[in-house]
């Protein structure tokens, strides 16, 4: 990576940015979910990827990860591990849309997100959810903190 | 004295950001199942409700499949497949109109004078366990006053029954 790009990604500024954004999202979006887990669960049994006995399990403990995982972002606590997690829900999200997809399957998102785009799993959705992982990628590297401590360790750290 | 650096010490890091996400994973998960089981909505966790079907939001009635069977003879009741044009064409209940709940918008128009004198419509997508009938149908409900029934059982259930099927796309 070049040093400029470097350099502004690791500013603090840019982390408390990053931080702020994405684990906002994840707090609201997991809010939503947390009302309505029978309604969550129609969307993760329309992806086809759990079997159905799987399916409420992941409608009930998704939201709850997704809320504590924000909630640590935001307040800083353990950011590196925070984002760590989201980012491999991330992770899992595009790759659960990405074979929707290939499979032909016309469904929703059930991202319970409606302020960024439409619910459909069309471009918008694999950019919207391209530019959180960037988000999540940005805390788990340079990971920053209102408060001072915690296992904020960063894997930038950890790789030497 | 001053310690040595320590050569394990990034390794921890690296490990403690990991066992971080687990925790945080795992407490979270263990938290939703303490949280879901004195919830007043609790949702049963290993299965599916009611015999493994997907759990019904207000306002929608489900059909079992000899009552969509008496429906689909008695020729009075539309269908409405959910599931998507490819599948659609891949085999649907003959009659049946391609509605796919992401294309609602787009494609409603085109039936609204269909369901305006239909007092209900039946809607389906491929089994028990698929999640396209439901969004279907809460689309549905803003756009449409008489009752939507769901028939859980879907092509799967309709076509195990030995039930015809039609293949092609909606004419």
């Amino acid at each position: 990576m070049r040093p400029r790009v470097a350099h502004w990604l690791s500013r603090p500024p840019t982390g408390a940015v990053c931080r702020l954004i994405l684990g906002g999202v994840f707090i609201y979006t997991a809010t939503a979910k947390l009302l309505d887990p029978a309604d969550l669960a129609r969307y993760i049994s329309g992806y086809r990827l759990l079997h159905p006995d799987l399916v409420n399990l992941a409608a009930i403990t998704l939201p709850w990860i997704e809320f504590v995982a924000g909630a640590l972002l935001v307040v800083g606590i353990w950011p590196a591990s925070a984002a760590l997690a989201l980012a491999g829900l991330l992770g899992i999200f595009l790759a659960a849309a990405f074979l929707a997809v290939v499979r032909g399957l016309e469904i929703e998102c059930g991202c319970f997100f409606p302020f960024m785009g439409s619910e459909r799993l069309d471009t918008a959705f694999f950019v919207r959810d391209a530019v959180l992982l960037a988000m999540a990628l940005q805390a788990l590297v340079w990971p920053s903190s209102f408060l001072r401590r915690g296992p904020s360790t960063s894997l930038r750290s950890a790789s030497g | 004295m001053a310690l040595p650096p320590n050569p394990n010490r990034h390794r921890n890091d690296l490990g403690g950001v990991i066992l971080g996400a687990l925790a945080i994973v795992l407490g979270s998960a263990a938290l939703g199942i303490a949280v879901n089981h004195f919830s007043p909505h609790r949702l049963p966790i290993m299965q599916q409700a009611e015999g493994g079907r997907l759990p019904l939001p207000a306002g929608l009635t489900e059909i079992s499949l000899a009552q969509a069977k008496a429906a689909f003879d008695a020729k009075k009741t539309p269908f409405l497949d959910a599931r998507g044009s490819e599948r659609f064409a891949a085999g649907h209940i003959p009659g049946a109109h391609d509605l796919p709940a992401a294309e609602f918008e787009k494609r409603f128009l085109d039936l609204a004078e269909t369901l305006e004198g239909a007092p209900s419509v039946i809607v389906y997508c491929e089994s028990t366990d698929c999640g396209e009938a439901v969004e279907l149908s809460a689309r549905l409900k803003e756009a449409y006053q008489g009752q939507i029934l769901v028939f859980a059982d879907g092509v799967k259930g309709w076509t195990a029954a030995g039930y015809p099927v039609t293949k092609g796309e909606m004419p």
